[in-house]
């Protein structure tokens, strides 16, 4: 079991009950995969940095859980055929979890419906407290980037400014200087 | 030909040199700031205008950190909350 963050934007068109749904959705195939839902936190509307699917503004969700590798491919794969979420991106926080520390976070969320799910994956902490590290397959989980829009790809114009190399004088000049005089 | 001097402009300094200050990590000498890349507001501090990684020799981070510091930006230019390069102007 290791701990996982998962980002995505949302259309910032949707309904409230629409993202709802969404989550919602996200939180059931953790769970079905015998993952812990830590918390999911709703970041509202954000002006993107840069523009994703031609939207300047989007949605941000966050969730939180713990779950194996096969988690995160599902809930990718559900965000991948989903139109409505522009961009999505996991990053592995921790290799392994103290599921009494999660069981506290837990309860430090205020989340107190998500409390039978704890119960249900407690039946297999065996295996990772084991000490061997067992020999999980593991691609490390590069936070699958969804294709990068294309206006990112602007080339920066000519006129880069470049006021980084004042004041730092390289030793060669000084050097040959040196040569010169002699 | 003896004296050239043209190449830099400056007259050949000896001794006397600029005095920097010793710059130190930010994150080493304050343990309270972290960076994260859910904030971008912190690793914003890092950025130049248009948006390019300041390097070490300017932010004066350690090796550590900065190491660090880049792949949380990285991660933060992934989902949109910092730009890949800022074009206007």
């Amino acid at each position: 079991m290791k701990r996982y963050e998962t980002i995505f934007i949302a259309h910032p068109d949707l309904p409230d009950d629409t993202i709802d749904e969404i989550v919602e959705r996200l939180r059931k195939t953790i769970t079905d995969l015998k993952g812990i839902v830590v918390k999911v936190e709703k970041w509202g509307k954000r002006k993107l940095a840069y523009p994703i699917k031609k939207q300047q503004k989007g949605y941000y969700i966050l969730m939180d859980f713990v779950g194996q590798r096969t988690v995160v491919t599902e809930l990718e794969k559900n965000m991948k055929f989903d139109d409505k979420v522009l961009k999505y991106m996991s990053v592995k926080k921790a290799e392994k979890v103290d599921l009494e520390e999660i069981e506290k976070e837990i309860a430090d969320a205020g989340k107190k419906e998500k409390t039978e799910d704890i119960t249900t994956t407690e039946a297999a902490p065996a295996a990772e407290t084991d000490p061997a590290p067992a020999p999980v397959p593991d691609t490390a989980p590069v936070p699958d980037t969804a294709p990068v829009p294309d206006t990112v790809q602007t080339p920066a114009p000519d006129t880069e400014t470049v006021a980084d190399t004042e004041g730092e004088e390289t030793p060669e000049e000084s050097s040959e200087e040196k040569e010169h005089k002699e | 030909m003896a004296y050239n001097k043209k190449t830099t402009g400056r007259p050949p300094t000896r001794g006397k040199r600029f005095f920097h200050k010793r710059k130190v990590c930010r994150f080493c000498s304050n343990s309270n700031m972290k960076m994260d890349y859910k904030d971008p507001g912190t690793l914003r501090i890092f950025l130049t205008e248009r948006g390019k990684i300041v390097p070490r020799r300017i932010s004066g981070n350690c090796a550590k950190h900065q190491r660090e510091l880049t792949s949380e930006i990285r991660k933060a230019r992934t989902i949109a909350l910092l730009p890949f390069v800022v074009t206007e102007g």
